[in-house]
């Protein structure tokens, strides 16, 4: 860590180059790993398009690193940059794993978020849980995933992985306070779709709690299999398909003594797990969900503890 | 760690600076030019762009990885000294991965370090194999600010399936360290790269004919096999004075002649030996005291002072290069009587079908009729295998028959029609492999008419080849007479799979299906295996009964392979009810499918196929298979192969809107 004197005044800037140089002797600093391209500190992955555009828009992350799938705002040149956006190649573990390995090693970012949407889970009497409802904004405590058990004729049984979950110090840091004390209707710039059903008044809220990732070989949400394996997760908030993929990627990717990075996952509700299907309403809330997720994740990033690159003075 | 970052960093500097001073300098030292290209596809068509050799550490830099594909001879081991110095001079500490020292303990090794995870191949590799020593703890010590590269040769020199999982492990080692690069040379062929956009495709180009005269000056004649010397190791022997008619494998000789001082017996004992070592080990290396007892010590020695064979300090030993190995084991087997090419011996020389630069030397020894006996053979074991060897083999005139040719080229260009897209994709490859004029009409066929038409222009008053011609053209639809169908018997291997291939798109009568469900109860293992490759094209709910049962009940894995594809095959042709008890089947034998790997990879690969030919449900049909295969393993690695069909399938065949979770 560079020493910062510069409290001293310009008068004293030779001066406090000087102790801050005998300071420093004999020590060797190292910042924030570099990647192929260069360095972020946050990178922001999105899968469907809705995620991706209301990310862009909401972050203003406009201007493409030439040759790669990475949007900035600043220079697209420079090579060290706050926040940078992609889009996964394909909404499924296996793609969105390559993606975010290629992420970390073009940019190391030193924290991940996951953003988008997600199908809010409802508890016996239809309602969503803990509340949860369309157009409401999870941040993930921690990951589920249903392969973790292996249900069969004999029994259920655990089967596991190394996972990483998400992060907790920015989940009491961060995330605890912002879902406190950010006025998240009021930062809203996309009006709440009037679909509804059944109809009911809708408060934008944010739930820190439990997400469970689907695995989308066994089928979509209507398939007996998949509702099978969900039920287990009693107490889970929403359910993606993502959220495994990059649980397993951070982890398998802190590997490094140099490199320890963290992620979150943001998800906006676009449409709840259980009543009738609803085709337009969940059409409708997608980019609204998309866009609260983008909100909170914006708020979310400005919360972070900036990470100084060299050269730059906060 | 006992020392710091920066002190770990000055002793890795000060190693591998020592050990770039000791590499081997090459005399002359060519200026190699690389052409890059987009993806698999174009490296094989020939389609990049193209640099000298200090554009590799730029690309290096920008993609993070790097594949250098090239034939053999082609100057790869050199082109990775020099570019291990200039990345050096570039302030990069290069790791040397040298898997020319493979031995064959080192399979069972790697199988042990990745059990549970492919990812720690890495680890094995680096402190199996770097140079200089270090382990991949201590690699990662070093200053996130230093550039890491590894530099690893002789990836073609191991089995096609390690190759693979090493190309995964590299992979994910330059993810998890900070600036960790990687380049790696291979053979020309494809791969499946972990994640192909980090990665930049090169192969080394051919010399021009400017470049051939630089390197001698004005007197040099350019011989009239001038090919040979676009190629970097047959260029230097040309240049000292070691380059005789006779492609490759008449310059390995003269060069062993002329070097070793042995007698031409003595060489026929080394050459014996040099297959023993193939078959024993299934890698380059040997123990040299097993060189001391086949040789005995004064020969043995002798060629370690000639250099022919270099020690190595684990009581290992190696052929100085590659092709003075594989000119052996071919000069060996080309003077065997055809039974001694077994399926057994050739999978061994090719590293079980990684490398087939034995067989085209030993299809460069072999003249004439004996040349085509031996092209039926590879034929017979492996039809790509046929395709690579002529493509790789240096006959002027006296190589396989233009109608042996011909025959290879037809059935190659068949398989660009077939209904797998893997099988297209393998068959693509085979053909733009091999550069010579009377492939084109195969690789530029649209249809099977065209592939048609080329076969019938073959001048040729062969009975043999006529035969074959006749059976060959029987049009898609057409009925197929009971004698010719009764050639799938034939212990002929062409006729035999010819017949089977003709059959699937034939018109056969309800006899002639129920014959062949029978010849799935014959003795000989490849006759059932061309019956059940034949009944795929006959939806029907006997033969889905006959297929099922082979695939539940046969012992030889080939006939089970048969099966599976067949069972696929009849599911796409097939109507709605026989598809839907098809894919409830094979999900139901899920689990069992799963411990059976070839069985369980080629169900993978047949799942993917045509777009065009695809059924309106065909993404259930796989989803359903995918789905019971990736509950039937807990092992990450299958369960990702899963997924991935699965996905894949969704990309071609899916019009459905995602509702799961948004």
């Amino acid at each position: 860590m560079q020493i910062n004197l510069s409290f001293l005044g310009s008068t004293y800037k030779a001066l406090a180059a000087a102790v801050s140089s005998i300071l420093t002797a004999n020590r060797v600093v190292y910042s924030a790993p570099l990647g192929l391209k260069g360095r972020a500190r946050v990178g922001v992955i999105t899968v469907i398009p809705e995620e991706f555009s209301a990310a862009q828009e909401v972050f203003d992350l406009r201007r493409n690193i030439p040759e790669t799938p990475y949007f900035v705002q600043t220079d697209p040149t420079l090579g060290d940059w706050d926040t940078v956006l992609t889009q996964a190649t394909d909404r499924t573990n296996v793609p969105l794993s390559g993606d975010i390995a290629a992420m970390i090693q073009d940019l190391r970012p030193q924290v991940l978020i996951l953003l988008g949407v997600a199908g809010g889970l409802c508890d016996d009497n239809g309602k969503g849980r803990d509340g949860i409802d369309l157009g409401h904004v999870l941040i993930a405590e921690y990951v589920g995933y249903v392969e973790f058990l292996k249900i069969t004729d004999k029994g259920t049984f655990h089967r596991h992985y190394a996972i990483d979950h998400p992060s907790l110090p920015l989940r009491r840091s961060v995330a605890l306070p912002l879902s406190k004390e950010f006025d998240l209707t009021g930062a809203l710039k996309l009006q709440q779709p009037d679909k509804v059903t059944p109809q009911r008044q809708i408060v934008p809220r944010i739930h820190i709690g439990p997400i469970v990732s689907g695995e989308k070989v066994m089928g979509d949400i209507h398939d007996p299999v998949q509702i099978n394996l969900l039920k287990p997760f009693d107490n889970s908030l929403a359910v993606d398909m993502e959220s495994i993929g990059i649980a397993r990627q951070v982890c398998e990717r802190r590997s490094s003594f140099w490199y320890n990075p963290r992620y979150a996952v943001i998800r906006g509700i676009s449409d709840l797990v259980g009543p009738p299907e609803n085709a337009e309403v969940r059409a409708a809330w997608k980019p609204f969900a998309a866009h609260a997720a983008a909100i909170v994740a914006q708020e979310f990033i400005r919360r972070l503890p900036r990470d100084p690159a060299p050269g730059v003075s906060l | 760690m006992k020392v710091s970052p920066a002190q770990q960093l000055q002793i890795l500097s000060k190693a591998a600076r020592y050990e770039l001073v000791n590499l081997p300098d090459e005399k002359p030292t060519f200026a190699l030019r690389l052409g890059w290209s987009h993806n698999y596809d174009d490296l094989l068509t020939g389609i990049h762009s193209e640099t000298d050799e200090n554009g590799l550490l730029n690309k290096l830099l920008e993609k993070g990885k790097v594949v250098i594909a090239g034939r053999g001879g082609g100057g790869k081991t050199h082109l990775l000294y020099r570019t291990m110095k200039r990345a050096a001079a570039a302030e990069f500490i290069p790791i040397f991965i040298d898997l020319k020292k493979w031995s064959g303990a080192d399979y069972e090794r790697w199988k042990d370090w990745t059990a549970a995870d492919l990812s720690e191949g890495a680890s094995f590799l680096i402190e199996r194999f770097s140079i200089p020593k270090v382990s991949s703890l201590e690699l990662d010590w070093l200053p996130p600010t230093a550039k890491k590269v590894l530099v690893v040769d002789g990836l073609n020199e191991l089995s096609a399936n390690v190759g693979q999982q090493i190309l995964y492990a590299l992979n994910e080692i330059s993810t998890d360290q900070v600036q960790t690069y990687v380049i790696v040379a291979d053979r020309l062929v494809r791969r499946q790269l972990p994640s192909e956009r980090s990665w930049a495709l090169s192969t080394i180009l051919p010399f021009s004919e400017a470049q051939i005269r630089s390197y001698f000056g004005d007197k040099f004649r350019i011989p009239n096999d001038s090919r040979m010397l676009e190629i970097p190791f047959f260029l230097n022997a040309a240049i000292k004075g070691d380059l005789v008619p006779g492609g490759r494998a008449a310059i390995s000789s003269s060069f062993l002649r002329k070097h070793s001082g042995l007698t031409e017996d003595q060489l026929d004992r080394l050459a014996r030996f040099a297959l023993d070592a193939y078959l024993e080990n299934k890698a380059r290396t040997f123990a040299f005291s097993n060189l001391l007892q086949s040789m005995g010590p004064e020969i043995a020695h002798k060629i370690l002072a000639a250099r022919i064979v270099e020690k190595l300090d684990d009581g290992l030993a190696y052929f100085s290069h590659h092709l003075v190995h594989d000119y052996l084991v071919a000069r060996h087997l080309a003077r065997q009587e055809p039974t001694a090419w077994t399926r057994r011996t050739l999978n061994a020389v090719s590293f079980d079908r990684s490398s087939f630069d034995v067989t085209a030397l030993i299809l460069g020894l072999l003249k004439g009729q004996r040349a085509s006996l031996f092209l039926r053979t590879l034929y017979d074991w492996d039809l790509y295998a046929a395709g690579y060897a002529m493509a790789e083999a240096d006959t002027q005139g006296d190589g396989p028959t233009k109608e042996m040719r011909a025959l290879i080229f037809a059935m190659l260009a068949e398989k660009r029609f077939d209904i797998v897209m893997a099988t297209r994709q393998r068959a693509n490859d085979a053909l733009l492999i091999y550069q010579s004029p009377d492939a084109a009409p195969y690789r530029a066929a649209t249809d099977l008419p065209r592939v048609f038409d080329a076969v019938r222009v073959v001048d040729s008053t062969e009975g043999w080849f006529n035969e074959w011609r006749r059976l060959f053209l029987k049009p898609l639809g057409s009925p197929l007479d009971d004698e010719s169908l009764n050639l799938i018997l034939d212990t002929d291997s062409v006729r035999g799979w010819t017949i089977a291939n003709v059959a699937k798109r034939t018109h056969l009568s309800s006899d002639q299906q129920s014959r062949l469900r029978g010849l799935l109860a014959q003795d000989e293992a490849v006759v059932r295996w061309r019956a059940a490759h034949a009944l795929g094209s006959f939806p029907a709910h006997a033969n889905f009964d006959a297929l099922i049962r082979a695939l539940d009940q046969d012992p030889e894995a080939d006939v089970r392979y048969g099966a599976i594809r067949s069972l696929i095959e009849m599911a796409c042709y097939s109507d709605v009810e026989l598809r839907s008890v098809i894919a409830t089947e094979v999900e139901r034998r899920a689990d069992r499918i799963s411990v059976d790997n070839r069985v369980a990879t080629e169900l993978a690969r047949a799942l993917l196929i045509d777009l065009q030919k695809a059924p309106q449900d065909w993404l259930q049909t796989v989803k359903t298979i995918s789905r019971s295969m990736f509950q039937s393993t807990e092992d990450p690695t299958n369960r990702d192969l899963w997924r991935s069909v699965s996905s894949k399938a969704e990309a071609l065949y899916g019009h459905e809107n995602m509702t799961f979770g948004g």
